[in-house]
């Protein structure tokens, strides 16, 4: 008799998912799925408004990644209107999505991530947030973090206007340069984040890698998953957050194929299943093949780990450095680890760091040719970014007159959604063991979709409002013959 | 709290708004903010009442419902982050001065909240009288402190 365990909804996830897990009658776990139980339609929304509208309008779409939503979108209206933003323009907006970068990297290792490794896996549930990782590290670090991401808020906030929801995108540029008066303290901000990511790296080393437990857990084969990978990477192959052409590895890490953004159709196919509203992505050149890992998977992953397996390397000095430092402890390119999606967004939230700290010293900077108005209404525009998730890509078509016709958005954890979905299998069946499973070993399952920091922008309601960990066990029937809760 | 652009989820923005400069001495603000961001928001104040939209089972559309810290809505308590009892916790952790309580006000929508930027006819219907009765309870609150 088959049974079925259910992690519903899960934790420290923004919206609403839940996990299935269909033991069999040896209690051994037969399959898993990550479920997605809501649709909203946000595209329709859009159409029928002004294009320029849209950089106010999506940001909204959910409060976790405002800025990458509005520099994707500002970026598709640079095509809708055919207009390319000035050198410096491109500087400013670089600025304002590394500081956004950061601020969000360091929320989800230090409240999300931090939990499972500095408190423990099998820690009692309500010690295992940032309160307990305070507790573990001092409160000294605690005030670091909510110093350095408001701080960093606040160049967003200078340069886009509001924060964390910015309203500052036009086409061809931005409304605001920045001054020399204003410029020290950006470069003051932008060094003592240099020294914060550092620190980090070297507490994610002293902390999770001087464990020997730890170690062992992200190079345990639960937690991988041999996929191709995607993302963005400059003219050097280095890593780009906000522009360059899409690269794709395979599974060996061959470059499978790199693109320029706008022809993202041509390569991303979207496939739908019954028991998930997510479009599930895949590369249209292979064709769907199912939830297959291996070499002959057309799933491709997104995401910080998949940056770096991507590129030839990070932009800057110091994040390379602990780039070649990661793979060789993880034992070369490509790295299929999960967990180490993690060491993967400190590197990725120290090449921000670094990079801001040239841009704010850049003379450029405070140019005052911050905008091109020489528009040619095109009708159509792609634009594709480096979410702290994953790739993202907004793409519109107008009609004559600039009025959304079409849109359509790919989106981070879409891209990762089918490969989130195999992970959950694999830990659940490196972890679970009959219907009598301990709650550390569901937050075990847990952490191999915490790793891709998976986010649903749902904002639906219910009580009583905390997010407790269910499980039900239901036999044939469908009937919950137990449940266990934290 | 809420969102602009999911409809009825959006109440309590709407409410905050109409809420400034009516009450002397207390600031409105309407945010959809969540996490840090409302530690920010916070810190400094004396006490801090709360406006947002949720859902209840068997709950009726336009009901306002007075809570407590135990019970709430998801953007309350949001996984992404801190829920706002740890914001709180982490705030005086920290040592960071932070207020109290004062009320939670959740005015009950409907469970299937689409995108949109106009309340449902219920809610259109009985904002006025909800708002009234938001600004006398917290007039009392605060004069009673």
């Amino acid at each position: 008799m088959s049974k079925k365990i259910t992690i519903d909804p899960i934790t420290r996830l923004e919206g609403h998912g839940k996990i299935e897990i269909f033991l069999d009658d040896n209690g051994d776990v037969e399959d898993a799925f990550w479920q997605v139980v809501e649709l909203r339609g946000f595209e329709r929304f859009c159409v029928g408004r002004p294009a320029e509208e849209l950089p106010r309008i999506v940001p909204n779409i959910c409060g976790v990644c405002p800025s990458a939503h509005h520099m994707a979108s500002i970026k598709a209206l640079d095509g809708v209107f055919g207009v390319e933003p000035t050198p410096a323009a491109k500087l400013i907006r670089q600025l304002e999505f590394n500081s956004f970068f950061i601020e969000d990297h360091y929320i989800h290792f230090f409240f999300l991530a931090a939990p499972d490794f500095v408190v423990g896996p099998h820690s009692d549930p309500k010690e295992r947030n940032i309160l307990g990782v305070i507790g573990k590290v001092g409160k000294e670090v605690g005030l670091k973090v909510i110093d350095i991401r408001k701080r960093n808020r606040d160049i967003i906030r200078y340069l886009f206007g509001k924060a964390p929801h910015p309203e500052g995108g036009l086409p061809g540029g931005v409304p605001k340069g920045v001054t020399e008066e204003d410029r020290k303290w950006i470069i003051q901000t932008a060094d003592d984040t240099v020294e914060f990511a550092k620190f980090a790296i070297q507490l994610f080393k002293d902390v999770v890698l001087g464990n020997k437990d730890y170690l062992n857990l992200i190079l345990n084969e639960a937690y991988m998953l041999k996929t191709n990978y995607m993302s963005l990477v400059d003219e050097d192959d280095k890593v780009d957050f906000y522009d360059g052409m899409v690269k794709v590895i395979d599974p060996s890490g061959k470059e499978f194929v790199k693109f320029h953004p706008n022809d993202y159709a041509q390569h991303i196919g979207e496939w739908v299943e019954p028991w998930t509203y997510i479009r599930l992505t895949h590369l249209k050149q292979l064709g769907w093949k199912g939830l297959v890992e291996g070499d002959d998977t057309s799933l491709f992953r997104v995401a910080p780990l998949a940056r770096l397996n991507v590129s030839n390397g990070m932009k800057t000095p110091e994040a390379n450095k602990e780039h070649d430092i990661m793979f060789d402890t993880l034992g070369g390119k490509p790295a299929h680890h999960t967990l180490a999606t993690h060491w993967a967004r400190l590197i990725c939230a120290l090449q921000a760091a670094e990079h801001n700290a040239q841009i704010a010293r850049d003379p450029m900077l405070t140019s005052k040719d911050i905008r091109n108005m020489n528009f040619k209404l095109t009708g159509e525009g792609v634009g594709c970014v480096e979410a702290p998730r994953g790739t993202l890509y907004h793409h519109y078509i107008t009609d004559d007159k600039g009025i959304i016709e079409k849109v359509n958005l790919i989106v981070a954890t879409q891209n990762n959604a089918a490969p989130i979905c195999m992970s959950v299998k694999k830990a659940a069946q490196g972890f679970v063991k009959g219907p009598d499973v301990k709650e550390g070993f569901l937050n075990m399952v847990e952490m191999a979709f915490r790793a891709y920091d998976p986010c649903l922008s749902c904002a639906t309601h219910s009580l009583p409002g905390k997010m407790p960990l269910k499980v039900n066990l239901r036999g044939p029937d469908r009937k919950i013959i137990r449940t266990l809760a934290r | 709290m809420g969102s602009p652009i999911l409809s009825d989820d959006g109440v309590g923005l709407f409410i905050a708004g109409k809420l400034k400069d009516r009450i002397e001495g207390v600031d409105a603000l309407a945010t959809n903010l969540v996490g840090l961001d409302l530690l920010e928001i916070m810190r400094g104040y004396d006490r801090i009442f709360l406006i947002d939209a949720l859902t209840t089972r068997n709950g009726t559309v336009g009901e306002l419902k007075k809570l407590t810290l135990e019970t709430g809505t998801l953007h309350l308590f949001t996984s992404h982050g801190l829920n706002f009892s740890e914001i709180l916790e982490l705030g005086n952790r920290l040592g960071i001065e932070m207020p109290d309580v004062g009320a939670v006000y959740g005015i009950e929508i409907g469970d299937e909240v689409a995108f949109g930027e106009e309340f449902s006819d219920v809610i259109s219907e009985k904002i006025d009288s909800i708002i009234e009765e938001i600004t006398e309870d917290i007039k009392k609150l605060v004069n009673s402190a």
